[in-house]
């Protein structure tokens, strides 16, 4: 089984939770870590959507390289690789599907900036419109992995551990020790 | 929210306790990311244990920072900072209360393992009250700043970073979400 099929195998079994966990870091090593909403995976890649110019989309911008992180009960899976934006058009098809309540927080919040209150955010939002198109500083982003590893507990803490990795085009696999 | 990051951590935690995502990064910047137990935290900072040879600790051996993320059902906090190795003392009355010692002592964590039979085998080497191996380390995040995000049903999520204060505690400001 390649690492995608893999993936979607446990994913799947997981319900398709979506939630997932995002490691970036500066270009000088400092990491950082949120959730992020999964919304898609297939040969290209892993796709989650953000604010460009938010924490993460300025560390991307300068070091755009991430780690993913699914866990659900049981079972681990991380992917690693190199991250580019999604093309506008994906982000614009992706925004229509958005409630409209998300698209107005999108469109009217600056992700990661300051921000003085509640209410300041809700009239900030608010003065966005009630239909925003999408602003140019928010859309997807693909997460092209050249590492996998999927972690399945034992309960005699001997646990499942196997990595690949992209080698010339070819994945290859290694059992890890726990 | 709390005055005090801390405080409110615990209070979250004291509803559930989840398991949280550790994130280190090499030294040239790539991160990575995995699951571990917290195993305490208060005032000093954020502890869990893990192999000093694993990848995470090598990673924090050559860039001792990290972050932390822990889920709820509609809410997270982060936590990051720079990591210290807990005291041998601390590690050795860790060691002495856990259960499963045999395996953590018996592998190289992150060392490749050519079969599950070849994981047996490295356990049954180790006897069956092992002392701490010197690789079997605690290593604690000491926070330099905290989040904490809480879902809307309007999308109009909560977020409040917390960072430290000039002359000690901490500021806490709202982020736009």
């Amino acid at each position: 089984m390649n690492p995608l099929e893999q993936f979607e195998a446990w994913w799947e079994e997981a319900g398709r939770d979506a939630r997932v966990a995002l490691a970036t870091a500066t270009p000088d090593g400092r990491p950082s870590l949120r959730m992020v909403l999964l919304k898609g995976a297939d040969a290209r890649g892993f796709v989650f959507f953000s604010g460009y110019e938010s924490r993460k989309g300025r560390e991307l911008a300068a070091n755009p390289r991430a780690a993913l992180l699914c866990h659900w009960p049981g079972r681990q899976v991380r992917v690693e690789g190199r991250v580019e934006r999604l093309p506008a058009a994906e982000s614009d098809a992706y925004w229509a599907t958005r409630p409209a309540g998300s698209r107005r927080s999108a469109a009217g919040s600056r992700q990661s900036e300051p921000i003085g209150s509640r209410a300041e955010l809700e009239a900030q939002v608010a003065a966005a419109g009630a239909d925003p198109p999408r602003p140019a500083r928010w859309g997807g982003y693909l997460v092209v992995p050249d590492a996998f590893e999927f972690w399945e507990h034992r309960d005699d803490r001997l646990h499942d551990r196997l990595a690949y990795r992209l080698a010339n085009g070819a994945w290859g696999t290694v059992r890890l020790q726990p | 929210m709390n005055a005090d990051p801390l405080q409110q951590f615990a209070a979250w935690w004291d509803e559930e306790q989840v398991p949280v995502v550790v994130a280190t990064a090499d030294a040239d910047g790539a991160p990575s990311a995995r699951a571990v137990v917290l195993e305490g935290f208060d005032e000093r900072g954020f502890v869990f244990y893990t192999s000093a040879e694993s990848r995470k600790g090598r990673e924090l051996a050559a860039n001792p920072r990290a972050a932390l993320v822990a889920l709820w059902d509609g809410r997270q906090a982060r936590v990051e900072g720079g990591v210290e190795r807990v005291s041998d003392a601390d590690a050795d009355a860790h060691w002495a209360g856990r259960e499963g010692k045999r395996p953590l002592a018996a592998f190289r964590q992150d060392a490749p393992a050519g079969s599950r039979e070849e994981l047996e085998r490295l356990v049954e080497r180790v006897p069956a009250e092992p002392e701490r191996p010197r690789f079997w380390v605690g290593y604690r995040i000491v926070p330099g700043r905290y989040e904490f995000w809480a879902v809307d049903p309007d999308f109009l999520h909560d977020r409040f970073e917390y960072v430290p204060a000039n002359g000690g505690g901490w500021t806490r400001r709202r982020l736009q979400p």
